[in-house]
């Protein structure tokens, strides 16, 4: 109860940090005096089109797409009761992913703007679904493995369409695009997912009593007026909001949700409901954290940051595994 | 004045009627335990009764109106339920775990209200948690688990508590002690359910006593007149022995059964 | 032992085995009779089989060529026969000689080879010079000497041409689309850009064969045009960063699709494709907005 506000204070004071330090991180280097001229001068100078026009956006995306996948672990390691849930693992990425390469590559992106963003969200709502339809009733062990299934049936389908799709790279190009990036990314991209992770995080934020009296199991929660039905379906439609149109922008970028949850919850008591903004805030420094070291590390091209995240990600799943393992019966 | 009424409650599983029209009621101020074999139905006709659980045909009423017509936190308010073993599956502070008990009152958003937090605190004090306010509730043992749930069910000031098998594992002392404060809400005129298997405790501090078995309720009235040996007979096919009534009641089960 | 000195030029390190091998093989060939049914595995070897033989002495080409964009390519494989490079295809259809190439059907050359069969493994050509002696080594080999002296002779006039009209001052250029990678220094790209009277930015930057550019060193680069491969037909994930505001604003008027296939294969049709990027150069320079 005491550290908490400490907590958010420190991780809002990092991303403003962070925020600004990425402004000034990227294969080329331009000087901070540029950097902060820019901000003054016209926008015609090359260094204000590098600084407002790809970094800025850059930075704004990686908050948003970060905070979203934070809240989206929080809140779906608190429904489930289990530290190992995260959007990747229940099917959302891939299942938007799955809907973003079928716009893309059936040239639905070019009828109109918003068509990926929507076809990963969709993607994303039928995998998740399917999940917790799958799952239902079965506990979290059971909300996991249907998971792993789902997200199983839809690489099959994101192959399956990659298979028919017309252009012959598409393959390659599907394969760095999953790979999830924040390169390159504007303003437009920024504008397209704004409302659909507002949206979708105060959906999930709003389940926060409920997830909170889910600590006492399925049975209490419901005695203490609970609707479960209706906080999965909320669960569900949010995730698949947020996570949904991050995905389909970003390409899938993992272990970021199931990484922040833990880094915050002992500083706030393990409830549920005090995790939500600090994991949302600890999302966005990682994932702006991440994205920053992509463009410092230089092995030929940019490294892609879902690589990144995974390749950090990973020991710290193996490392919740042998926890897990210990504390378990 | 709460009244809590069951009429004709019938719940089908897989093709068998697990509860077979029930009727019962309870009112302010009684103690109920609900005994009978393993599988007679006891911990579904409590999510019945509860509200947790939809009959298949038949209703339960709380003061005229059928349970289904109460909003959820409207009914969650004036009852609390306890299922069999509750858990706390995150390390979160007894206090924490106790003021859960009070989610049907909370505001959907903002920070815990500050009158609140007085309630809390009397009900730690109540059950004397006070020395564990701060320890993680997956480290208590199980009779301050208990403790702590109770706390919970009751911070909200409940008007029922149905509670199913609330002294299931717990040492004699927990169990008296856990009983004792029961039968005292009683006596402050709350309407108290829990199913229990320990006759004799049922014997002492029970005001009534509602029998199950294979589904149906087959006996229904007053702890002193209902429980008998030919009722545990019928009940759990044994013999038994009852002997005083009261504080002092004894049950026991014969050897040669 | 033309083909041999094409083969070392791309396999610049080139072992003494296979100098052997090559030279082996070579005789080989030159000992055997005309082929009179050739079918070729690999594209590159496609167009100048198609371009080298009448149809009624070519078994099958690649699917690739009867597919292609390029129409005058897809008209002359329409008339022969079509493989999807597997060893039965080639046991079945019997050709004289089959022609294949670094990296078509790995699996079904092995399989030739083990086997004994005619098969002559054509190297990649990404220089002028390297089309030429490929193109002659062929043409003897497929006994076509004078068609293949007249591909090149057309050849010749095309660069002799684009040397002549040269602009006076290079054009600087870089193939970005956004992948994050520009052809650099050895590519074919590289080639046809500098005989159409360009510069290649990215091979001054590094010697890499591609080079690694992303969007804030391509801008910090400033080549006066952005050429994007493109198959624009397609919908592709590729050509999503041209339509960042940034390059927008850049190079909104100052890029050109170049057609990708034809950037693939070195051949005599190679100077034809010069002849092209340079009217499109051209073109986009005389409307776009002066820096």
């Amino acid at each position: 109860m005491k550290s908490g506000p400490l907590v958010i204070l420190v991780l809002t004071l990092l991303l403003v940090l962070l925020f600004f330090i990425s402004l000034f991180s990227g294969r080329v280097w331009l000087p901070p005096g540029d950097v902060l001229r820019s901000f003054a001068s016209g926008n015609d100078e090359l260094a204000a089109i590098i600084v407002h026009e790809l970094r800025l956006p850059r930075a704004v995306l990686a908050v948003l797409v970060g905070a979203s996948l934070g809240v989206a672990g929080a809140v779906l390691q608190g429904f489930t009761r289990n530290p190992l849930a995260e959007p990747g693992l229940l099917g959302v990425a891939t299942g938007a992913s799955l809907g973003a390469v079928i716009s893309i590559y059936f040239g639905f992106t070019s009828v109109f703007a918003l068509a990926t963003p929507l076809a990963g969200l969709l993607g994303a709502l039928a995998a998740t679904a399917l999940t917790f339809a799958l799952g239902w009733g079965g506990g979290s062990l059971a909300l996991i493995l249907a998971g792993v299934a789902v997200s199983g049936l839809t690489a099959a389908l994101i192959s399956l369409s990659l298979n028919l799709a017309p252009n012959a790279n598409a393959a390659y190009e599907i394969m760095t695009w999953i790979m999830g990036s924040l390169a390159d990314r504007s303003w437009d991209h920024v504008w397209l997912v704004t409302p659909f992770i507002v949206v979708g995080v105060i959906a999930m934020a709003s389940t926060a009593r409920a997830l909170d009296a889910l600590s006492l199991g399925e049975t209490q929660a419901q005695s203490l007026g609970i609707h479960l039905t209706r906080t999965r379906l909320i669960i569900l439609l949010g995730t698949a909001t947020a996570v949904g149109a991050a995905t389909s922008v970003t390409g899938a970028i993992g272990f970021i949700g199931l990484v922040a949850p833990h880094l915050i919850r002992p500083w706030v008591g393990h409830q549920p409901s005090r995790i939500l903004l600090p994991a949302a805030l600890a999302g966005a420094v990682l994932l702006l954290g991440a994205d920053i070291a992509t463009r410092l590390i230089r092995f030929g091209p940019e490294l892609k940051l879902g690589v990144f995240t995974s390749l950090l990600g990973t020991p710290f799943f193996f490392w919740l595994v042998v926890k897990l393992r210990k504390t378990s019966p | 004045m709460t009244r809590l009424e069951a009429s004709s409650v019938v719940v089908r599983r897989n093709g068998r009627n697990i509860v077979d029209l029930v009727s019962a009621k309870g009112q302010a101020g009684d103690f109920i335990a609900l005994i009978g074999a393993n599988g007679a139905g006891k911990s579904t006709l409590l999510s019945v009764l509860a509200g947790l659980l939809k009959p298949d045909s038949g209703q339960v009423t709380l003061d005229g109106r059928t349970l289904t017509e109460y909003r959820g936190t409207e009914l969650a308010k004036r009852r609390a339920f306890l299922p069999q073993n509750p858990r706390c599956e995150w390390p979160i502070s007894v206090e924490r775990l106790v003021a859960l008990g009070l989610t049907p009152s909370l505001p959907a958003i903002g920070t815990f209200p500050e009158d609140f937090r007085a309630k809390v605190n009397a009900t730690l004090t109540a059950f004397d948690l006070e020395a564990h306010r701060d320890q993680p509730a997956t480290t208590l043992s199980g009779g301050e688990l208990a403790r702590a749930m109770l706390a919970r069910a009751l911070v909200g000031d409940p008007h029922i508590l149905i509670a199913d098998e609330p002294v299931a594992g717990l040492d004699p002392r927990h169990t008296l002690d856990t009983v004792r404060r029961l039968r005292h809400l009683a006596g402050e005129g709350k309407l108290i359910i829990i199913s229990l298997h320990d006759l004799t405790l049922a014997a002492r501090f029970s005001t009534r006593i509602l029998a199950m078995k294979a589904g149906r309720l087959i006996a229904d009235g007053p702890t002193a007149e209902t429980m008998t040996s030919g009722l545990l007979r019928d009940v759990f096919d044994v013999d038994a022995c009852v002997s005083g009534t009261g504080d002092t009641a004894l049950v026991d089960f014969s050897a040669g059964s | 032992m033309l083909g041999c000195v094409a083969i070392s030029s791309y396999l610049t390190s080139l072992t003494v085995g296979i100098a052997v091998l090559c030279g082996a093989a070579i005789s080989a060939f030159a000992q055997s009779p005309i082929p009179r049914r050739v079918m070729t595995l690999n594209m590159c070897a496609d167009q100048l089989v198609l371009d080298l033989l009448p149809p009624e002495r070519i078994t099958s080409v690649t699917y690739i060529s009867h597919i292609a964009s390029d129409e005058n390519l897809a008209h002359l494989a329409g008339r022969v026969g079509i493989n999807y490079g597997m060893a039965e295809e080639v046991f079945a259809q019997s050709p004289d000689l089959v022609i294949g190439g670094d990296f078509s059907a790995p699996a079904t050359q092995a399989i030739l080879k083990r086997a004994g069969y005619p098969l002559y493994e054509m190297a990649s050509a990404e220089k002028f010079e390297a089309i030429r002696e490929q193109t002659l080594f062929v043409g003897r080999l497929l006994g076509a000497e004078t068609r293949a002296q007249e591909l090149v002779a057309e050849m010749e006039v095309d660069l002799a041409d684009l040397a002549r009209t040269r602009p006076a001052r290079p054009i600087s250029v870089v193939a970005w689309d956004g992948s994050g990678i520009a052809p650099g220094k050895g590519t074919l790209f590289n080639e046809i850009l500098n005989v159409a009277g360009g510069i290649n930015l990215a091979a001054e930057q590094s010697d890499a064969y591609m080079v690694a550019l992303d969007m804030e060193e391509l801008l910090v680069t400033n080549p006066d045009i952005l050429a994007y491969g493109a198959d624009l037909a397609m919908p592709s994930l590729r050509h999503e960063p041209l339509k960042h505001p940034a390059i927008q604003q850049r190079y909104g008027d100052r890029q050109i699709a170049y057609p990708e296939e034809q950037y693939v294969c070195g051949g005599p049709q190679s100077s034809r494709v010069a002849r092209d990027l340079r009217a499109a150069m051209l073109a986009v320079l005389a409307e776009a907005r002066p820096r």
